[in-house]
């Protein structure tokens, strides 16, 4: 495997599954990566945790005064991250097991049956500069996750390193939702 | 819909075993002679060595297709990689369209990746699955025979 790593199994996902299906409205409290125009994520609904500041610029001036100071890179906690603390508790251990310098976006997608994430590569200001994750809350037989020439099985509890630099996609052929939190860490180089 | 997937034998051999009694009632030969008694114990130790390919075809995630290879040398070309497929199934209500060219196509893409050289598939002469193998490239090169010798 060049495009994967897994970095542990069966870590403990059943309290933040359990809190996500408690809270079932969090999925429709935001759409932006659903709705994004002509985006690969139609067909996913998402709990984005973190997230960078979204602004509008009337102006071409003004965006580029706003982009003088403006680090694309830097991500805040969404309100909805203060109501899952199951899910802090995972990103923060796997921010410790990989010795994270910084935090980045952080978001819980959902794949229904039938549905898909196509296929696409995260652009490489982004992805050059962070590392990516996968902590895996539920996947069943039936899941592709394929990055170029390689789709390894993912198991729920797996945590994964990936690289989305690279194009990739997703096809959720299982019974079940597959659910994974993508957790974006700046790691030591 | 149809997808294909590189699984682990040894974790999804109780979904396999649902499908193994029709493959064997459709395809094995003397069947009031021979049981199906599969050797499992060898087929995941050669797993865990890394000589077993195991690839599935799926339909909303239930399993209604597999192929089994094994990965070695040659025993006569040691540096010709070899894949000797052993078994594949296509559950029969799911023989229409591609089912079997796209479990053959994922295999061959697998078997690039792990940079095989060479590919041995074979197709019983009642139940010919010629037309599936040429459709991929391969070519036959040889007639194999079979004599009942048991009591």
């Amino acid at each position: 495997m060049k495009n994967f790593y897994r970095l542990s199994q069966n870590a403990n996902v059943i309290p933040l599954m359990a809190a996500l299906m408690r809270r079932a409205d969090l999925w429709q409290q935001n759409t932006y990566l659903r709705d994004y125009p002509q985006g690969p994520f139609g067909e996913v609904e998402s709990i984005i945790l973190r997230f960078p500041d979204r602004s509008v610029h009337e102006t071409q001036e003004a965006l580029a005064q706003h982009m003088e100071h403006f680090d694309q890179h830097e991500n805040h906690d969404q309100p909805v991250y203060k109501t899952l603390p199951e899910a802090r508790q995972l990103v923060m251990g796997l921010m410790s097991f990989v010795g994270g310098e910084r935090l980045g976006r952080v978001m819980i997608n959902k794949i229904k049956p039938g549905g898909r994430i196509y296929p696409h590569a995260d652009t490489p200001v982004h992805a050059n500069y962070w590392s990516r994750h996968h902590i895996v809350l539920q996947a069943g037989p039936g899941l592709v996750f394929r990055c170029e020439d390689e789709a390894p099985e993912m198991r729920t509890g797996d945590v994964w390193w990936f690289d989305n630099r690279q194009i990739h996609e997703v096809v959720n052929n299982g019974a079940d939702d597959r659910v994974s939190m993508v957790v974006d860490i700046r790691t030591p180089r | 819909m149809l997808t294909t997937h590189i699984e682990s034998f040894e974790e999804r051999l109780a979904e396999l075993q649902t499908l193994l009694p029709e493959h064997y009632k459709e395809l094995a030969l003397n069947q009031d002679e021979v049981a199906l008694d599969p050797q499992y114990e060898v087929y995941i130790e050669r797993e865990r060595q890394g000589g077993l390919l195991f690839l599935t075809l799926r339909d909303s995630g239930a399993m209604v297709g597999y192929f089994i290879g094994f990965i070695a040398p040659g025993l006569h070309y040691k540096t010709c990689l070899t894949c000797t497929m052993d078994i594949f199934y296509v559950r029969k209500d799911k023989r229409t369209g591609s089912a079997g060219v796209r479990l053959f196509r994922s295999v061959e893409s697998e078997l690039r990746r792990r940079k095989v050289q060479r590919w041995f598939m074979g197709s019983k002469l009642h139940a010919d699955a010629s037309a599936l193998f040429k459709r991929i490239g391969a070519s036959p090169v040889e007639t194999y025979y079979t004599k009942w010798l048991g009591e």
